[in-house]
């Protein structure tokens, strides 16, 4: 009887720790191969879906919209996220709560100190703060969505439009485009289109059609 | 320093919304209104950027500034007046906001350090906004 047990409580033991240490690889777009395990797998919804879907075994599940220089730093970032205890639901479309606080700001001054150590490496000049906040959307790893957008928020509030414009490199619609075009504007308040080309470059993008 | 080609407009909208709803509306409308862009303008004129403006919020300990206060009566306002549905003020803004522009769907007025005295002046009698 005891060694039954003793062998039973041994198997659920190495099942656990199965689970927690079973490894899977991903690739980035430029062919490097990252070994990451399970905690960091849960905290990415889009690598989670895509290792319950696939039979990976020793195939590394490719992520071709990231490449090694943003994804190895994600893989840091969770790693070192791992054990956190799981966050609440955040809902920040909030705005008809009634009980919301409307006299609060709202906070993006609650970055953790590693965090913000962390996202330094990452900066508006380079793009890679750019980089990492798409790569963090894309792999759907909410914290670090949340630490790329509250570090933007920050580096905004306060400053005027044109110092704005200077920080982020914004461009001026070009005359006889956009906000310049002849016909621009007044009825377009309260429409925006709903989808962008993410790798468009250059002079802003024409009025969404099936706004006009 | 190298600068890259990818810059924040590289964002989709989805994102771009995740951003400004980190800031207060009125952090919003100063920093990003009327940018000259065509898409940063179409996003910021949205309405839950302007259905509620508290003019009370203090940044980095400093109430609203009168260059911040002149931006939003002269130019903001009168622009995104149709959009605002909630006013949140301090008396010593509150004439400035209310007479600069004109409120037609607003249905919500809160009084921050509401002093009798000094604020009631404002809705009855001769001073009435």
């Amino acid at each position: 009887m005891a060694s039954t047990e003793a062998d039973s409580s041994n198997a659920t033991t190495a099942n656990t720790e199965n689970a927690t240490s079973k490894i899977i690889k991903i690739q980035s777009n430029d062919g490097q191969i990252f070994e990451i395990d399970q905690g960091v797998v849960e905290q990415s919804s889009t690598i989670k879906t895509l290792s319950d879907l696939m039979d990976v075994g020793e195939v590394p599940i490719p992520l071709p919209n990231v490449k090694a220089s943003i994804l190895g730093p994600i893989v840091e970032f969770c790693n070192h996220h791992k054990n956190d205890p799981k966050p609440e639901p955040l809902d920040d479309d909030d705005d008809d709560d009634p009980n919301k606080d409307i006299y609060e700001p709202k906070r993006s001054d609650d970055i953790i100190e590693w965090d913000q150590n962390f996202i330094k490496q990452f900066t508006v000049a380079e793009g890679t703060l750019f980089d990492i906040i798409m790569a963090a959307n894309y792999l759907g790893i909410k914290t670090l969505l949340a630490v790329g957008c509250k570090t933007i928020a920050n580096m905004v509030r306060g400053k005027s439009s044109s110092e704005v414009r200077e920080m982020f490199n914004i461009s001026y619609d070009p005359p006889g485009e956009g906000l310049n075009a002849p016909n621009a504007i007044e009825g377009q308040a309260g429409t925006v289109p709903t989808t962008q080309d993410a790798n468009a470059t250059g002079p802003s993008p024409q009025p969404d059609p099936m706004n006009q | 320093m190298k600068r890259s080609g990818v810059n924040l407009l590289d964002l989709p909208n989805e994102i771009l919304f995740n951003i400004l709803k980190k800031l207060d509306n009125t952090d919003v409308l100063y920093s990003l209104f009327d940018i000259n862009n065509e898409r940063l303008d179409n996003i910021v004129r949205e309405e839950t950027f302007s259905n509620t403006l508290n003019f009370t919020l203090t940044v980095r300990n400093t109430i609203i500034i009168g260059s911040v206060l002149d931006r939003f009566c002269n130019y903001i306002l009168p622009q995104i007046h149709y959009n605002v549905k909630c006013l949140i003020v301090a008396p010593a803004s509150i004439e400035r906001i209310l007479l600069a522009t004109h409120y037609p769907n607003l249905t919500e007025l809160k009084l921050l350090d509401f002093q009798r005295d000094s604020s009631l002046r404002y809705f009855t009698g001769e001073q009435m906004l």
